[in-house]
């Protein structure tokens, strides 16, 4: 470079060659496409103020004019557009019923659960609370629904008189009840919401599950529609015959069912063997016993010796009323739910029919129903409650649940009422076998840590799901080393510790209130203090390193020297000038945060409970977290380490390879280069659902264009005899668990156009042309220059890149969450840390837990960090630092 | 004579590294946009369509009503205005402040500058889930909740600390010599940043641009925790409007997914004569 240092000149001459570059730049582009580009910058430029402008004046306005008298009662809910529309409906027919009352719609898209559990416990919630049975316990047990029986027990008018009669039945001990008595409620409906006497919810539409057929399949393999009567043995011989392989490849792609391993579909089965999930006071695991293990015995030797249930893999993606649609499924356990989407579809795709459950082998006939509950928020005022009662007696008035019937995305509650709306003669299903299903229909015991139960069952069943893996190379199925045998004796283990718990917690709830108000007073003062102690302890040993402690001093001494001169002095305070917007959100945003889940890592807080019954619990929780003991440890922990570091492990090279790779590619001067670089740019722009819906698809075992490609490589391969010992693998994706995190790896490959490759591409932009000119005329080859000129000067980029790249990686979550709907995936190989700790904090409550997962992770990322940032100064190079300080 | 060869060898090999690299340019882009293919054809289907094996690449007719229909179906150009609305102001504060505290990092000296950058980059560290709930208890507290708020204003302070690192990183790069030499001419250190520092970075400041852009118009996580008034969302959420549990309306996702990609398309396209070197061009002045 020609630059010498010798002031205004040096200046001068360099931004003068920087104009002329430009200028020399300009001459050479295309004129046209530059004074497209001049155009749309003038507009853009031109745009800026007006838009701006704009912005602040809709931001100001706002506030939404609601007439000033008017009543305002929010009422909240999930929906998709069609269920929202539906729901507008309803509240509009509610406002025109009752003058000078506002109905507020709050529609929660995405995540229900935790949406409504942060606005319950800043007291957001909305008045009136669309909910399910999953959610139903969190919030009735905690007081955070208004318990509807007085408002029921006034028997005003027709509606409630029917409520309280039904309520009065179910109350009365079962021998005791009038045996011609007809419930106006279909069966199981109230009892859903009502926990331990406590009615918090009223339902207002159900679903039972059914079995969907495809009839153009049964037509095609020449047997007859289930029967009315058909017992499982049937269904196993249907379900074989329904079972094809159509392209002949030797693998089956057209399947009887689809019913997993799993808590959902594995439990009605279970019933109709006579079994059940938990004892009858819900405190230990009945899932023992030859009744379960039979049942499941059903499903194990379907899927391993018939091969007539889809694995889960090559399923993934594929909606259930899909598989059907699709042709490739005969059989399909599923809720109402199904029909108006089925409905879309039309005859002349598929036809399809409804078929009650089959019988179990002891003539037991079960399914399970789950109910749509509304319930009105206890913390609201009283007249708001009012309203809401009044709102709810609306939604459970005849017109509006014969519009729910009529929508069929679930069943009325009232016989008269499905009769009349739901079942549609027009339409090819016999909804009547879904009314009938409610006489034999069971609810699932769902008890406070639901959720938790399901998580801890989820292990042994994924296993159970992917049991091929496992018994791999063992012809006898009498030898196979993982059958529900050998797996459900552990299940038992895990659900009963669960149980365990919920008897912990109940334990302490009856002996709580005012013992355990005493014990808390002081106890966020207490964890503050010891929080305290820890970040003097984590200062006291960091300073035995001795490059911390000499580079503190570095500052210390800096610092006094700055403050002792007046240039320093000026110099101080411009800095903080500039660094203040950052330094004053440190403190306004983050730092509160922050502290707060210091704290809270040495607590334990329900999130749902009041900030003061948080608990002081010392180290307990990082010693559970690094404790691989069943009952009081968290050997998930160490798994979700495993599968971050191996995720981050070839993620983080392999992504950073990938976008420095494509940006150097599209640094290249070539006409249309604009156009390459948005093909690669595009992937990481979609957005986040489109993009799980995409890859499930292309990660689809069976149908999937990626192992497509695989099997047309693969038959090239054998084409050209020469290759024909190359056999590439074709993995079931996300079905398997030695490739989910490889298939997410792909995925993020995929997205690596994103923000590193542009950051490289900066970079690149940055490294002086005249260092290749000097190059060119040494004689350097493209290698060489690559290897001396292009790594080194972009060691910084390459730094930033691996710093954020690591941080990024092993802060991993999205994908995965969204990818395995917070499951974890296959056998918990795609849970990881982040994952492990949203789940412990936002579906189990430990917030304490969870924020000491946090901080552990921190420190595991610190710990990395620190590495590349002491590294950095050996192999990162920097420009401007070259001369001077 | 000698000489004549060798240029020609030199051209001839130029011109195979040229067309090595547009090809493998043109090769890889095809195998990157495949998945873009499936979202357009599944964007452009019938319901019944999205699903049918094998799968139908071109469908016929191509559903082009779909791209109306999710206009029709929800408010989605009010959603789009929403989005806009939001991601300028925000990318706005996000960019000047991501450059003003990055030259203070990167050139300026203050006290316990370094100690600063290392809890600068702790905050990046710690799982943001976290502290989820406290900040949600904080912003309800002062009244933002349901407002647009508190996705705008950490933006202005400093929020996106990904931008103020790496714009450090660029500060760090440019020599030192320039302000130097502006300092002797006597030049203010604020003019100095606006006049020489942020007209050299653009490359950066592009970068960072499109960057904040993307992170803000497809934010999911800020709007669905903050937001309770539908009519205040961004696209980003309009888009889970078409799915829920029990039912999923593919074709309408994919055609809403695409549709908002259009403007992030438009500002990279804009954004793209800064990546190019060289050319001079006011950036963000104060």
């Amino acid at each position: 470079m020609c630059l010498k240092i010798n002031g205004r000149s040096d200046l001068v001459c360099l931004s003068s060659t920087l104009k002329r570059k430009g200028r020399d730049r300009r001459l050479d582009t295309d004129p046209q496409k530059m004074v497209i580009c001049r155009v749309m910058l003038q507009v853009c430029k031109a745009l800026i103020a007006p838009v701006l402008l704009l912005c602040l004046v809709l931001m100001l306005a706002c506030p939404e004019a609601v007439g000033a008298e008017d009543m305002v009662v929010s009422f909240c809910y999930w929906a998709n557009f069609r269920d929202h529309n539906m729901y507008s409906r309803i509240c509009d027919m509610f406002e025109e019923q009752n003058p000078g009352i506002t109905i507020k719609q709050e529609w929660v898209v995405g995540d229900y659960g935790r949406k409504l559990q942060l606005q319950v416990i800043t007291e957001k919630a909305a008045d009136i609370i669309l909910m399910d049975d999953e959610i139903f316990p969190t919030y009735g047990v905690r007081g955070y629904l208004e318990d509807l029986r007085p408002y029921v027990e006034r028997e005003s008018d027709d509606l409630e008189r029917s409520l309280a009669a039904d309520m009065r039945y179910l109350n009365t001990p079962e021998d005791q009840r009038d045996p011609n008595y007809q419930r106006a409620y279909l069966p199981t409906s109230l009892e859903s919401f009502n926990y331990r006497g406590f009615q918090g919810g009223l339902p207002w539409d159900g679903n039972a599950v059914m079995i969907f057929y495809n009839k153009d399949l049964f037509d095609d393999a020449g047997i007859s529609y289930p029967s009315e009567d058909w017992t499982w043995d049937e269904f196993r011989i249907i379900a074989k015959k329904l079972t094809k392989d159509l392209d002949g490849d030797g693998r089956p792609d057209q399947f009887g069912t689809n019913i997993g391993f799993g808590f959902l579909g594995f439990e009605p089965v279970l019933w109709c063997f006579g079994g059940e999930v938990l004892n009858e006071d819900k405190t230990k695991c009945a899932m023992h016993g030859s009744r379960a293990i039979e049942a499941a015995n059903l499903l194990f030797d379907m899927k391993y010796i018939d091969h007539s249930i889809a694995w889960t893999g090559e399923m993934e993606g594929i909606g259930t009323e899909v598989q059907l649609l699709t042709g490739r499924l005969g059989m399909v356990p599923a809720g109402s739910y199904m029909i108006p989407m089925l409905n879309l579809v039309g005859e002349e795709a598929m036809r399809w029919g409804l078929a009650h459950m089959p019988i179990g082998p002891y003539g037991d006939r079960y399914t399970r129903v789950t109910w749509d509950g509304i319930s009105i928020n206890a913390h609201t005022t009283p007249e708001k409650k009012e309203i809401a009662w009044r709102f709810i007696k609306h939604f459970l008035s005849p017109d509006v649940q014969r519009i729910f019937g009529g929508s069929q995305r679930g069943m009325p509650i009232r016989r008269e009422d499905v009769l009349a709306s739901y079942i549609k003669p027009e339409t090819p299903a016999n909804e009547e076998a879904a009314l009938e299903a409610t006489a034999y229909a069971k609810l699932t015991p769902i008890t406070p840590r639901y959720l938790e139960l399901r998580d801890a069952m989820k292990n042994e069943f994924d296993r159970l799901n992917i049991a091929h893996v496992y018994n791999k190379g063992i012809d006898d199925p009498a030898d196979w080393v993982l059958t529900p045998t050998t797996e459900f004796p552990k299940l038992e283990e895990k659900v009963n510790i669960v149980l365990e718990k919920e008897l912990a917690d109940w334990a302490e709830a009856a002996e709580g209130g005012a013992g355990g108000s005493a014990s808390t007073a002081g106890t966020g003062l207490k964890a503050l203090g010891c929080a305290l102690l820890i970040v003097v302890a984590a200062f006291v040993i960091l300073m035995l390193f001795p490059p911390v402690r000499r580079g503190l001093r570095l500052q210390v001494a800096d610092t006094w020297d700055m403050l002792h001169s007046r240039m320093g002095r000026k110099d101080a305070l411009e800095g903080l000038l500039f660094a203040s917007p950052w330094l004053m959100g440190l403190l306004l945003f983050t730092a509160f945060p922050i502290v707060f889940s210091i704290v809270l890592s040495f607590s334990e807080w329900d999130p749902y409970m009041p900030i003061t019954e948080m608990k002081f619990i010392g180290l307990r929780n990082f010693m559970r977290a690094f404790s691989t003991d069943p009952v009081h440890g968290d050997p998930l922990v160490l798994k979700a380490l495993y599968n971050t570091f191996y995720f981050a492990f070839f993620a983080v090279p392999l992504g950073l390879c990938t976008s420095l790779g494509l940006a150097i590619l599209l640094n290249q001067k070539v006409r249309g280069i604009t156009i390459f670089r948005t093909t690669f740019y595009l992937p990481s722009i979609i957005a986040g659902v489109a993009t799980v819906i995409l890859w499930s698809y292309i990660f689809n075992p069976v149908f999937g264009p990626l192992n497509n490609a695989i099997r047309h490589i693969n038959q090239f391969f054998d084409w050209t005899h020469v290759l024909a010992w190359v056999n590439l693998p074709e993995p079931y994706w996300l079905g398997d668990p030695r490739w989910t995190k490889r298939s997410l790896i792909l995925m993020s490959l995929w997205r690596a156009g994103g923000s590193g490759m542009l950051i490289f591409l900066a970079g690149l932009q940055g490294v002086p042309d005249q260092l290749y000119e000097v190059a060119d005329l040494d004689g350097a080859g493209r290698l060489r220059k690559f290897w001396n000129i292009t790594v080194p000067m972009l060691t910084p980029t390459i730094y930033f890149n691996l710093i954020m790249g690591i941080i990024g990686a092993l802060k991993v979550f999205m994908q995965a969450y969204i990818l395995t709907e917070g499951g974890g995936g296959a056998d918990n190989s795609l849970r990881f840390y982040v994952l492990h700790l949203f789940v412990k904090a936002f579906v189990e409550f430990e917030m304490g837990y969870a924020s000491a997962l946090a901080w552990i992770l921190f420190v595991i990322i610190m710990a990395f960090t620190m590495m590349v940032i002491k590294s950095s100064a050996v192999w990162v190079y920097y420009e401007g630092e070259k001369r001077g300080r | 004579m000698r000489q004549e060869e060798f240029q020609g060898s030199i051209k001839v090999t130029k011109r195979i590294e040229r067309s090595l690299g547009l090809f493998a340019l043109v090769g890889l882009s095809i195998l990157f946009m495949i998945p873009l293919v499936i979202t357009l054809s599944d964007s452009l289907k019938t319901f019944a369509e999205v699903y049918e094996q094998p799968r139908i690449w071109i469908p016929k007719p191509p559903q082009f009503s779909n791209y109306v229909r999710i206009f029709q179906i929800l408010p989605f150009h009010r959603f789009a205005v929403n989005t806009i609305i939001i991601t300028a102001l925000a990318l706005f504060g996000q960019v000047l402040s991501g450059c003003i505290v990055g030259y203070s990092f990167a050139r300026l000296r203050w006290p316990f500058r370094d100690a600063f950058f290392v809890v600068l980059l702790c905050t990046i560290m710690l799982p943001p889930q976290v502290n989820l709930i406290a900040q949600f208890i904080m912003f309800n507290k002062i009244g933002w909740y349901n407002t647009w708020l508190p996705l705008i204003v950490p933006a202005y302070f400093g929020g996106g600390v990904f931008n103020v690192f790496l714009m450090r990183q660029f500060f760090k790069t440019i020599p030192l010599a320039l302000e130097d030499a502006a300092k002797i001419d006597g030049c203010s250190t604020a003019r100095i940043f606006f006049t020489i520092m942020m007209p050299l970075s653009k490359p950066a400041i592009a970068t960072i641009c499109v960057l904040g852009f993307i992170g803000r118009w497809n934010d999911f996580q800020s709007p669905l925790i903050y937001l309770s008034d539908y009519m205040k969302f961004p696209i980003s959420m309009g888009i889970y409007m078409f799915k829920s549990t029990t039912a999923m309306f593919a074709h309408y996702v994919m055609a809403a997914s695409l549709t908002a990609v259009v403007p992030v398309l438009v500002i990279f396209f804009s954004a793209q004569q800064y990546f190019v070197k060289g050319i001079v061009l006011t950036g963000i002045k104060g």
